[in-house]
């Protein structure tokens, strides 16, 4: 046995790295021990959407967070754990793209998956400042093909121009790699600090030159989102695409992936997107809220939601619509889609209009149920 | 670049105001309050600037 006694450890520049008290207390000075992983769902754990296939007409979200865009549309799929192959050691879920066709790529086209960042998440980075501090992006990823691929992370902040283009390459086709790219940090440019956009970190999954042109492993403005060299997934049909452990933190060094527990990033997900209720499991019936009479035709209730989301949501209501309960008569129902005003929203609660009724009192107390209801969902996603 | 395909937009009226925005975006019919920083809300305000989407006045 031996023993180092030393109370800081520098990096080769001198800049302390690691110190250490004098009770024994260790402080890593540039590495949050918590934290660190900025991306909500890179595990790919959470799918409050489904499990099926998403194909993207245009643009949907997929996985919780995920954002999936093909243009022109439905060139791919996105699902959880898609071919079921094992994922890495320490995973049990990943996103898996896939290939519907051979697809020759035209200029104006762009296939792109999406992880989008509100602006007061990532200023911690200090970008557009003279301390400004390097990202690192970590990932695990398998493809069917190989060679080169590219991601970038742009400000998509108002007025924001800036965008680095970051490669990667895949050496063994359908084997699980781990990549880690470093960016530098961006020291000009004013980056996102509300509840708005922030920065987007957007992977290439086939881009034709309008967009495809980027300079690789550089900043630079433009509307680029990859590089030249890089493999289009959409052009080799049934071509794969699957990723996973997905990691942005502060520093120059990829740390191991930051695990958390499922109702953790479950709540974490909700922020910007809620769903409830499905047929296989509960369709509402029971879920009896207290309700205000609005005139004759209409009724008020509050909804409260698990945590605070981001904005506003947009409601998706899908299914037969609602029930009207009071004592001592019959349910009576309602097809109408609940809508909300713009002055209506608390951050965990919203309250919802549903019309169509009859004969209701003015303020008069009533419960309201959803009726057969399928998909009661809010969405706050940027 | 349309991120969203949005059609049969109209104008949700509450006490005498417009306040949503009931359209089918992507297939699907949803309600979009009229709130900047909404996404949905943001891009149906995107294509009627662009004059490519029109929202029907409220019942």
């Amino acid at each position: 046995m031996s023993t180092l006694k030393v109370n800081t450890i520098q990096d080769t520049t001198g800049n302390d790295a690691i110190s250490i008290g004098s009770d024994g207390s260790v402080g890593f000075v540039q590495t949050q021990m918590s934290h660190r992983n900025l991306i909500i769902n890179g595990a790919m754990q959470v799918a409050q959407r489904g499990t099926s296939a998403f194909t993207p007409s245009a643009s949907t979200y997929t996985l919780d967070r995920w954002f999936a865009v093909s243009d022109p549309g439905s060139k791919f799929t996105v699902q959880q754990n898609a071919g079921s192959v094992t994922p890495p050691v320490g995973f049990s879920k990943y996103l898996g793209v896939t290939s519907t066709s051979a697809y020759t790529l035209s200029a104006n086209n762009f296939n792109i998956l999406d992880y989008r960042f509100e602006g007061q998440d990532t200023v911690s980075f200090a970008w557009g400042t003279s301390d400004a501090k390097d990202i690192t992006v970590s990932f695990w990823i398998r493809s069917s093909l190989t060679g080169q691929f590219s991601f970038i992370v742009y400000n998509a902040a108002s007025g924001g121009t800036k965008r680095y283009a970051a490669t990667y390459t895949v050496s063994s086709a359908n084997t699980w790699e781990y990549k880690t790219v470093t960016i530098p940090g961006d020291t000009t440019e004013s980056w996102g600090s509300d509840n708005g956009y922030g920065m987007i970190l957007r992977f290439n999954l086939g881009t034709g030159s309008t967009y495809g042109s980027a300079t690789a492993n550089a900043w630079q403005t433009g509307t680029q989102f990859g590089t030249s060299g890089d493999n289009s997934i959409v052009s080799t049909n049934g071509a794969t695409w699957y990723i996973t452990g997905v990691q942005l933190e502060v520093g120059s060094v990829a740390t191991p992936f930051e695990h958390r527990s499922y109702g953790e990033e479950l709540a974490r997900c909700q922020r910007y997107y809620i769903r409830y209720f499905s047929s296989s499991v509960d369709s509402g019936d029971t879920v009896c809220q207290a309700a205000t009479g609005a005139g004759t035709t209409n009724v008020r209730l509050c909804w409260n939601f698990p945590v605070t989301l981001r904005a506003q949501p947009t409601i998706t209501q899908v299914g037969t619509g609602w029930h009207l309960k009071k004592p001592g008569a019959a349910a009576v129902s309602s097809t109408s889609t609940a809508t909300t005003a713009s002055n209506w929203f608390y951050g965990d609660k919203i309250v919802m209009q549903v019309a169509g009724w009859s004969g209701l009192g003015d303020n008069y107390c009533y419960n309201v149920a959803p009726q057969s209801l399928t998909e009661l969902s809010f969405d706050s996603e940027l | 670049m349309n991120e969203m395909t949005i059609t049969n937009a109209q104008y949700v009226s509450i006490d005498g105001q417009n306040e949503c925005i009931i359209a089918t975006i992507d297939g699907v019919e949803k309600a979009v309050p009229m709130s900047e920083g909404n996404r949905h809300y943001d891009e149906i305000m995107r294509q009627v600037e662009a004059g490519t989407l029109t929202i029907a006045d409220a019942e």
